[in-house]
């Protein structure tokens, strides 16, 4: 190494120090500004407030939560939310309206004749494409990086995992996250949460930055989850026969109610014309019916067990005695006859259950006051909602009886003259299964908070008796009748039966009221059967409905309905057994 | 003098290598763990073996090529500036396919390079002339100045501007043209202000910027006056002192003319959220939700750091993302609610150490472009700390500037590393020319 020598060759050519120097004066003055400005801060009075509350910025938002699931009695899924992404728009804003347009366009998000029009609005806030899927956003987010006046908002979609299956009892939800049918509807402030409004921290680039108790970063906040009664496989066979019971017999429309008979919890409510609500706006309004509880008609002869009931519990003895069928009954003071669709002769009482001889109940029903009548009508749970938790169910059709007319008492007494839907008929016949209690149908076990406990076992219910119908040894007596009805040889109900199980029931075929003017339309017709098994120890209550088979095919409740019941019995019997 | 055993060189290296490991290892802590520390580490050693090959190359080769590379690198920045790559609307980026490079950031140093040949050379009676000694400096500015604002990068076009200003003070040039060129950037600095205030809707800004933000015409008009009404007075008056008038009332009328339309260039450039940054730092409560929330952010955590911090890996505001930007422009309050003041305090130390011994390497050179390279050097890597630092402490508009060695971007890693090189080859090769 050569020697240091700073001025070896004498004097420099130049000589900077002064300036140098200036520049050494500034950049210290720089750094000593800095220095104080930083002691100022992280040592200063200043040092320990900046992390307060009140130095921080707080906006107040809205939290939308993640609504809560539908689950089925053991657990199992049919209706839940997943978060999504929807992309929107400033019109103003954007600067290439053609080029996010065809972009929208190859990437399928909006066709592009629809996202001009909707990008030339005056409005300041578009949407553009709703739902994108996370994984798929994540794919195509690079594209929008670009684009100005382009955002996302975070959003959930509701997904019915098993498609139409119990759709028209569990509902569905609109895109903004309105629950608009069904249970989605009467359960929508428990599954839909609180709306909470939020103090939050606002973060980078704005985004709301909340921290739970827990120390967790954003957390998802969720509705309730609602707990079904509903079995989601019963559910699914009991949809499938129905559907096929009413395309086989060309019918316009039908449903299905079944019933635990001791607590009165559905175990499925099927509704045919259905749809799929995870498509529900593809579908015309009229299907969203639920036909159990949204559709009233007149019964037929499955109101009959009021009648029978009613008869039994004031005259025990009327069993036993013989009435004449001839056909026809001509109503005392009135030029109307009601008819039998056979004349029957002298028969017992059972036998006038089991063969559905109108002329032979009727004559039963002689001994029961007008108003008693009526009474027992009322506490079967005709005329009135069964309150259960699912919109739009209707109260039916029963008058008073000051309003009744001569031939009042005897339509009623055979299913004439009032109207019922099918959840009232499977409840009334709840009395019957279980010793004589009218149960509040119960639809929705509990709404619990999601995660709270992954059991699967369905949630113990304890019933409503709304009241005491008949006593257990009437309801016995009935339910023999009922079996009998099943089992005789020229029972009417005799299709439904099953060789190994017992089973009960009533058959029903009822005539439509023309519409506007009095009378029957001859041709059309609804067939229902209503039942329960085991006979002896009733479990659940089954109760079918076809509106308006095709009468070519077949009509009678015990061709069409019964059938189904069978099935559907089935069904419930392979649940029940493990 | 027992001074000069002390190896300045050797106070650089150490403080230099002590920054570069600082910084990586904040911005470990920045990125948490992701994709940035990883191509920052990779730049640091491309850069780091750019610096060793720098340092062992005598400068003054490079003396011969700076108008050359000068020239390349202009071209580059026009290709960039037509076919650039955009990133958050400014197309300052060319796509390598693996990573991209910022030209805007690398032509710093050719800057240096080619400002500190021309004023190097010049001779002392050329220095107060105004063509030599004016003009062509100034256009060596404005070209890569211009370029870098249609490349809509305001930020590092700025930078140029007081790395040219302290290399002409230090190249002893006339002090009235420095003041020339100062007085023109505080009139487009006043101008850029007061349209900011004016185009906003803040309410008026105060009386001069009100006048100055009249559209430009009128500015033309009223300086015009004002010249043509000083040279009646001549015309009337005859007298020497009249000469000295005119040339007085020309060179207002230039710098205002020429302050406007600068102003009006870079205030056209500016990004729609850079004005209303500027326009926040005056009035911080105009939108606390927006603009001024960054820097907010950054002085909340700055200030929650304490004297010695919360701990590495530890910071709140940085894990919750309240931070903005935290790889880049706010890296240090990354550092500084981490570390604490001890910490904080020791990073802009560390700067301090390395430009005073970049700028002791300076006057110790053997001849002015040595020195001229020096200073240059030392005053990119003081304007990035002083502005970044200022930033993140909240007493300067966020304009997006990265500090040397701490924030995340591999073209500024690898011009603060080849800068690095230039000064050590200035402090390695200083004796042989002397001897």
């Amino acid at each position: 190494m050569t020697p240091k020598t700073r001025f070896s060759g004498g004097r420099r050519l130049f000589d900077p120090s002064i300036r140098i120097g200036v520049a050494a004066v500034l950049v210290l003055a720089g750094f000593a500004f800095l220095f104080i400005r930083l002691g100022y801060i992280q040592l200063g009075q200043f040092g320990g407030r900046m992390v307060t509350m009140k130095d921080r910025i707080w906006s107040s938002r809205y939290v939308y939560p993640q609504r809560g699931r539908i689950l089925d009695r053991h657990g199992r899924v049919l209706a839940a939310s997943f978060p999504v992404v929807s992309l929107y728009a400033h019109p103003h804003k954007v600067r290439d309206r053609k080029k996010l347009a065809l972009l929208l366009a190859r990437l399928e998000l909006l066709g592009l004749e629809e996202s001009l029009e909707r990008l030339s609005e005056s409005a300041s806030f578009v949407w553009l494409s709703r739902g994108i899927e996370k994984d798929r956003w994540a794919q195509i987010r690079k594209e929008f990086e670009k684009m100005e006046g382009v955002g996302i908002l975070p959003e959930y979609r509701r997904q019915y995992p098993l498609g139409a299956v119990g759709s028209n009892l569990i509902g569905f939800v609109g895109i903004d996250g309105l629950g608009l049918a069904g249970i989605e509807y009467s359960a929508d402030r428990d599954l839909a949460g609180d709306v909470r409004h939020l103090k939050v921290e606002l973060g980078d680039h704005g985004m709301p930055v909340i921290v739970d108790s827990e120390g967790r970063r954003n957390p998802v906040f969720r509705g309730m989850d609602v707990v079904l009664s509903v079995d989601a496989y019963l559910q699914e066979a009991s949809d499938n026969i129905l559907a096929e019971t009413v395309e086989k017999y060309e019918a316009q429309a039908g449903s299905v109610v079944v019933m635990k008979a001791r607590t009165g919890e559905i175990l499925a409510m099927s509704s045919y014309p259905g749809y799929d609500p995870n498509r529900f706006s593809e579908y015309p309004p009229s299907r969203y019916l639920n036909q159990a509880i949204n559709r009233v008609f007149e019964p037929g002869s499955t109101f009959k067990i009021v009648t029978v009931s009613s008869v039994i519990s004031d005259h025990r003895a009327s069993l036993k005695e013989h009435y004449v069928c001839d056909g026809h009954f001509e109503v005392p003071g009135t030029p109307y006859a009601l008819r039998c669709y056979a004349s029957h002769g002298e028969i017992t009482y059972q036998r006038a259950v089991e063969l559905s001889c109108n002329v032979g109940i009727l004559q039963g029903a002689l001994s029961l006051s007008k108003e008693r009548f009526f009474g027992m009508i009322q506490n079967f749970g005709f005329g009135i909602e069964t309150g259960i938790r699912l919109p739009g169910e209707e109260r039916g059709l029963l008058r008073k009886p000051f309003q009744w007319s001569l031939l009042s008492r005897h339509a009623i007494s055979i299913g004439q003259e009032v109207a019922v839907t099918n959840l009232q008929l499977a409840a009334a016949m709840t009395v019957i299964a279980n010793g004589g209690n009218l149960l509040k149908p119960v639809v929705i076990l509990e709404t619990r908070r999601t995660d709270d406990r992954a059991g699967t076992d369905p949630p113990r219910v304890t019933p409503t008796v709304v009241r005491r119908v008949l006593s257990a040894n009437v309801s016995a007596l009935v339910r023999d009748l009922l079996e009998s009805a099943v089992t005789a040889e020229d029972a009417t109900g005799k299709k439904a039966r099953l060789p190994d199980v017992r089973v009960a029931g009533k058959t029903g075929t009822a005539q439509v009221a023309k519409a506007g003017r009095g009378g029957y339309d001859p041709n059309r017709f609804v067939s229902s059967f209503d039942g329960f098994f085991p006979a002896d120890h009733p479990e659940i209550v089954i109760s079918v409905v076809v509106h308006e088979p095709n009468s070519q095919i077949g009509y009678f409740g015990g061709d069409v309905a019964a059938p189904a019941f069978a099935r559907i019995t089935q069904a419930a019997r392979k649940l029940t057994a493990n | 003098m027992r001074l000069s055993e002390f190896r300045i060189d050797s106070l650089f290296l150490f403080s230099l290598t002590a920054a570069v490991l600082f910084g990586l290892l904040n911005l470990y802590s920045a990125a948490g763990g992701q994709d940035a520390f990883f191509r920052q580490a990779a730049a640091t050693v491309i850069g780091a073996a750019i610096c060793v090959v720098f340092a062992h190359t005598d400068y003054r080769l490079l003396r011969r090529y700076s108008f050359f590379l000068y020239l390349a690198g202009l071209a580059v920045l026009a290709l960039t500036w037509k076919f650039g790559h955009e990133v958050k609307s400014t197309r300052s980026w060319i796509d390598l396919g693996l990573f991209s490079v910022q030209p805007s950031e690398l032509f710093k140093a050719l800057f240096i390079l080619q400002v500190a040949a021309y004023l190097g050379k010049m001779r002392p009676e050329e220095r107060a002339g105004i063509l030599r000694g004016l003009l062509w400096p100034a256009a060596l500015m404005a070209f890569p100045v211009g370029l870098v604002l249609l490349q809509r990068d305001v930020g590092t076009a700025v930078v140029y501007v007081p790395v040219f200003l302290t290399m002409l003070l230090m190249a002893d040039l006339h002090f009235s043209l420095i003041g020339f060129l100062t007085l023109i950037g505080g009139v487009a600095g006043a101008r850029i202000c007061a349209q900011v205030f004016r185009q906003s809707g803040l309410g008026p800004a105060p009386l001069l910027l009100d006048l100055i933000s009249r559209p430009p015409s009128l500015m033309i008009f009223l300086a015009g006056l004002a010249v043509g009404g000083v040279l009646i007075l001549i015309r009337l008056r005859r007298s020497r002192r009249g000469g000295a008038l005119v040339r007085l009332g020309m060179l207002v009328w230039l710098i205002v003319f020429s302050g406007v339309w600068m102003g009006d260039r870079v205030y056209t450039s500016l990004k729609p959220h850079q004005k209303t940054r500027i326009a926040a730092f005056f009035m911080p409560h105009i939108d606390p939700h927006g603009s001024s929330y960054q820097a907010q952010q950054a002085q909340i955590a700055v200030g929650s750091g304490g004297i010695f911090g919360r701990g590495y890996l530890k910071g709140t505001q940085k894990r919750l993302g309240f931070l903005p930007e935290q790889t880049t422009d706010f890296a240090y309050s990354v550092l500084a609610e981490e570390w604490g003041f001890a910490g904080s305090a020791l990073m802009l130390l560390l700067y301090g150490c390395l430009i005073g011994a970049a700028l002791e390497i300076a006057r110790n050179a053997t001849e002015l472009y040595g020195c001229l390279l020096s200073v240059g050097a030392a005053s990119v890597y003081f304007v990035h700390v002083a502005v970044g630092t200022a930033m993140n402490l909240g007493v300067f508009p966020v304009v997006g500037i990265p500090m040397p060695f701490l924030s995340y971007g591999g073209s500024a890693q690898v011009l603060n590393f080849a800068l690095a090189g230039l000064i050590l080859s200035v402090s390695k090769h200083r004796r042989l020319l002397a001897a």
